[in-house]
């Protein structure tokens, strides 16, 4: 596969400030007190169904790696305890479990990140089921950010793809994450591709960086060539090493396939549409860790940097460990530290409490400065200047966007493509009006999938309703059937009764006349 | 710890709406410099009268709105206006014209439409198209560019017309105003002269505007380094200058006695300044890529139609705030294609 020339509308060159993570080597988190784990993973996930997952109560002792939740089903995936401890708490949100508190033992010693395997490790040869079985049991999920399960993700695109995209283009300023895994582990994370290619039948493995050749560092790819010779496990397997254009967001999914293939995936289709399935480095790392060395994803790695922190690096930390611990370990905050951003200063969340804790999609905690997040005029009304359709990569018109959800008009918002926004905040950036794009977008959005959730309800409550009388309506019928044959032979038993009694009176007749 | 609740962008831009619209100023200079050589003292007059109104205009009805006076006032799109309108004055028209200008642009186009961002017609040229009405006199009383006369009237002579509207003895009207070139072919066309007979006039010069050309091309420096510095696209002003050329070529080719040259319709009149800096005002124009191209060809069309036959020698406002008003329909017709899109229907019918 040839790079196209022809990349993706939009987008920007945004400085990258992702040195300052590099100054310090990956340190693994300090077990913390407790930590609190999400059971909520993905958005789209219907959460109805957490309820019955549960494996834990209140009061339980669990051992490291300890399954805390079962998957039912490929949109689930299990979480696991990351160390050993005591189940303190079960958070619940609209009628089901939603996070869970586990106060961890003293006396254990943090887990640090594995070692790289040798880019000829044996893998084991299963079946596409299994793999993704496995996969769903040891709560792999995409680690991009969306959180999305790798094993549906794959079983939807499962014989429908010729090429794998593994995606290590951490576009976003600031995070390093990725970078840091991929030169730590690149066998790990060519091998781990490796299985998944195989369980969707992809034929191609195409690793995609953004290569800002950092001084000092080298390059990114350099530690992926020997990984790309051929491997007993799938020996025709083509692995291609890419180095795109620095541009944001060309991590993005749909952006990257476009700059690798040429290709737009349709607008309400899947990459597997084109023939192509993308998953990041850290999703292809913990497959790798899964499968070989049966390890649950209860860790991640998090980039703890920004020039409100005093000493950013990447921290090797369990899900659900507090926000506040991971600052700690980067030297705590700077004093003209003002905003706590989980993510990219582009697309993050700002949070407001560092008590939260993070979850198997945070990439990074980014602290900024007065300096940064202090706009130089105040708020404005849109001026129309059209700055953010220069950059919207989802070639959208957000400020006419803007307009409408800012106003309630989420139907109009979604038919001029709302639900096509990536939320890459670039628009936001831009603005010379410095409005809060994103957030209003994000909340038009939420709108309108709460909208279509309260349909779906009120669609499943009619059926059930109408199907409930039905049965009803069956069940009297049957009643009535039975109330109708007993009666019926209630009158023939009468009949007959009748019958015989005639013919005794008859006979008693017959009797009287003769005597 | 804790953090205030705080919006996105977690980065604001530093090319605030102050920014840009100082740069937008600071891409006039070179046009103003050039207007202060050709016709003197005049234009600094009007543009201290016109930022006067404008800026206390502004301010009043931002008070009586209940707005952020210091806020709005600091965002300079008042002084764009402002600098734009009087750029458009003749140099010596009296100062109640820029005071009319002004209220029609800052109170009525701009303030009753919602201030900044709101406003549905230009306010630089609903002012202007208000003056050139109200006052048909005063509007075409331009003073000699400096080329042909070798001098301009000094300072007291202007005061003096600006603020009385007289002239010192031994000065008449006719001494130092003349019609302008795009006037001039105008009323001579009219009177069935022919553009040859016409362009006799020492006025006209090698590009068809002696000075004026010289301002078009001011605009044009100042219009490029807007484009450098990615505040306008090249969207509207090169449709703008393609779409003169293409439709005032075929008649000058045809008959050069009757269609006055491409080049001419370009730098004579307000084009050059219509194509950088009125027709790229964003609030006011189409905000969608193909919009912009339909937007510039809209004012061009009724800018030549105007300038054809019209009533007045130049139709560029008049073209602007037509166009203002097919913007909400433009916008609505031409959204681009979004990412992914395999139809080629229009959106708002699928889906």
């Amino acid at each position: 596969m040839s790079l196209s020339i022809d990349t993706f509308y939009g987008g920007a060159h945004l400085e990258h400030h992702k040195a300052m993570a590099f100054e310090r080597p990956i340190e693994p988190l300090p077990v913390p007190r407790y930590l609190e784990i999400a059971l909520k993973g993905h958005r789209h996930e219907p959460a109805l169904e957490l309820e019955h997952s549960l494996l834990v109560a209140v009061g339980q002792h669990v051992i490291a790696q300890q399954a805390l939740t079962q998957a039912r089903d490929d949109w689930h995936a299990a979480a696991h305890a990351p160390y050993a401890g005591v189940i303190k708490e079960i958070k619940w949100k609209y009628g089901a479990p939603d996070g869970l508190v586990l106060a961890c033992d003293a006396d254990q010693s943090p887990r640090h990140m594995s070692p790289d395997v040798a880019s000829d490790t044996r893998l084991p040869d299963w079946s596409s089921d299994a793999l993704l079985n496995h996969l769903r049991s040891m709560g792999v999920v995409g680690l991009g950010g969306a959180k999305f399960p790798t094993a549906e993700k794959m079983r939807q695109a499962k014989n429908g793809v010729h090429t794998l995209v593994l995606n290590g283009v951490e576009c976003e300023p600031y995070i390093a994450c990725d970078e840091a895994l991929m030169r730590s582990r690149p066998n790990a994370i060519i091998l781990g591709a490796r299985l998944l290619a195989k369980a969707v039948g992809a034929k191609h493995l195409v690793l995609a960086v953004e290569d800002p050749l950092r001084d000092s560092h080298g390059s990114v790819l350099d530690g992926f060539r020997e990984a790309t010779q051929p491997h007993r496990l799938d020996p025709d397997l083509i692995v291609e090493l890419v180095s795109v254009p620095m541009r944001f967001p060309q991590g993005s999914e749909k952006q990257l396939i476009k700059t690798l293939t040429g290709q737009e995936v349709p607008r309400h289709g899947l990459p597997q549409d084109i023939g192509v399935v993308c998953c990041n480095v850290a999703t292809a790392a913990a497959t790798l860790d899964a499968c070989l060395h049966h390890e649950p994803l209860t860790h991640r790695l998090v980039s703890v940097t920004g020039e409100g922190v005093k000493a950013p690096l990447n921290v090797y930390a369990p899900i659900g460990a507090p926000m506040a611990s991971l600052i700690e370990l980067a030297g705590g905050y700077r004093a003209s530290a003002s905003k706590l951003i989980e993510g990219g200063p582009v697309s993050g969340v700002s949070v407001i409490d560092d008590g939260q804790c993070i979850d198997k999609g945070t990439l990074c905690l980014t602290v900024l400065t007065d300096e940064i997040t202090r706009p130089q005029s105040g708020q404005m009304p849109c001026i129309n200047c059209g700055f953010c359709v220069d950059v919207c990569p989802s070639q959208l018109l957000p400020q006419t966007l803007f307009k409408l959800s800012s106003h309630d008009q989420h139907q109009a918002a979604q038919t001029l493509g709302l639900m096509d926004c990536i939320e890459c905040g670039l628009c936001g950036e831009v603005c010379p009006s410095h409005l809060p794009l994103l957030d209003w977008y994000r909340y038009a959005k939420d709108q309108l999938r709460a909208k279509n959730l309260d349909q779906q309800r009120q669609a499943l409550a009619k059926r059930r309703f109408e199907a409930r009388n039905k049965r009803m309506e069956e069940k009297e019928k049957a009643r009535e059937a039975k109330r109708l044959a007993r009666a019926k032979r209630l009158e023939e038993a009468k009949t007959a009764q009748s019958e015989i009694e005639a013919a005794i009176a008859r006979a008693r007749d017959k009797k009287s006349s003769a005597s | 710890m804790k953090f205030p609740p705080a919006p996105t962008p977690h980065r604001p831009s530093p090319r605030g709406v102050p920014w840009v619209m100082s740069r937008v100023l600071l891409a006039l200079l070179p046009a103003i410099g050039c207007h202060l050589w050709l016709f003197g003292w005049g234009l600094l007059i009007q543009l201290a009268l016109a930022v006067f109104f404008a800026l206390g205009l502004e301010a009043m009805l931002l008070r009586w709105r209940s707005q952020p006076v210091a806020l709005f006032l600091n965002d300079y799109s008042a002084l764009v206006a402002a600098v734009l309108f009087a750029l458009c004055m003749p140099p010596l028209a009296p100062w109640w014209v820029a005071l009319t200008g002004m209220v029609f642009a800052i109170v009525l186009a701009k303030q009753l439409y919602g201030g900044i961002g709101f406003n549905l017609f230009n306010p630089a040229m609903a002012g202007f198209a208000a003056v050139i009405i109200a006052f048909p006199e005063a509007m075409t009383q331009w003073i000699t560019p400096r080329p042909l006369t070798g001098t301009v009237p000094d300072l007291s002579t202007t005061l003096q017309a600006i603020f009385f509207n007289a002239l010192p003895d031994g000065l008449s009207w006719d001494a130092i105003s003349e019609a302008t070139p795009l006037d001039r072919a105008r009323t001579g066309l009219l009177d069935n002269q022919t553009l040859t007979e016409i362009q006799q006039h020492p006025s006209f010069g090698a590009l068809g505007a002696v000075g004026w050309s010289w301002l078009a091309i001011a605009y044009l420096i100042g219009g490029l380094y807007l484009l450098q510095q990615k505040i306008i696209t090249w969207h509207v002003p090169l449709t703008l200058v393609l779409a003169t050329l293409a439709l005032t070529l075929p008649g000058w080719l045809i008959d050069p006695d009757v269609y006055r040259s491409p080049i001419q319709h370009l730098v004579a009149g307000s084009l050059m300044m219509c194509a950088f800096f009125i027709a790229t005002d964003p609030v006011s124009g189409s905000s969608t890529p193909k919009g912009k191209v339909i937007f510039a060809v809209g004012v061009v069309v009724i800018t030549l139609s105007i300038r054809a036959w019209g009533g007045f020698p130049d139709g560029v406002a008049f073209g602007i705030l037509l166009m203002n008003m097919f913007v909400p329909l433009i916008d609505k017709l031409t959204p681009p294609r979004i990412f992914g899109d395999q139809t080629d229907q229009k959106r708002g019918r699928s889906s």
